[in-house]
């Protein structure tokens, strides 16, 4: 599946972003977000917001700590998720944290460990497929 | 959204400037705005209230700086 990146202009600048609509799952409920393919990132990260909104259930959830540049860490709470790309569908890992109030990424563990993704800047598209088991 | 996915190849453009540290709705297929809050339940509930019965959701960083991670 190809798909394309995305000019997002805040203010006076302009970020070119793979970004990705997903569907996420909650229980008997889902939403479309619109998220980053992030390969630096180790987990799939997800605001707070989305809990509520999905009806999550934080009970069994592993605590975990995030940290980017600058070292600053945050905590997050991790489960797994149900997550939907066109025909796909599948389960992995998701860190919800108030870090990422603002961000929807889609990281190694919970997405790259499922599709292989081939990103052409120069093109402004990435191109990516179900892994094969 | 599979269908449409598939065929979609020209770079979508989002002007967020004005929605910074919000949750925007947009259209799925147009890429309209469509609504906007600091809640993603608001901002899903005003969509599709305007018409939008499934909106993507877009969350905007309150930045407008580089992000690397």
């Amino acid at each position: 599946m190809i798909f394309p990146y995305w000019e997002i202009r805040l203010d006076s600048e302009i970020h070119w972003l793979p970004l990705l609509p997903v569907t996420i799952h909650g229980q008997d409920t889902s939403v479309d977000v619109l998220a980053l393919v992030d390969s630096g990132s180790e987990y799939t990260v997800l605001g707070l917001d989305l809990v509520d909104r999905l009806e999550i259930s934080l009970t069994q959830s592993k605590p975990a700590i995030l940290v980017g540049l600058g070292e600053h860490e945050e905590p997050g709470e991790m489960v797994p998720v149900n997550f939907q790309v066109g025909k796909y569908r599948w389960t992995g890992p998701a860190v919800f944290s108030a870090a990422a109030s603002r961000r929807a990424i889609l990281g190694q563990t919970g997405f790259f460990a499922f599709f292989a993704v081939a990103f052409r800047y120069w093109k402004r598209e990435m191109d990516i497929r179900r892994r094969r088991s | 959204m599979a269908k449409h996915q598939r065929r979609q190849r020209k770079t979508p453009r989002l002007d967020l400037g004005k929605y910074r540290g919000q949750w925007v709705a947009i259209h799925p297929r147009t890429q309209a705005v469509v609504s906007h809050h600091r809640s993603c339940q608001e901002a899903e509930r005003a969509a599709i209230a305007a018409g939008v019965q499934r909106p993507l959701l877009v969350p905007v960083p309150k930045s407008s700086a580089f992000f690397v991670g």
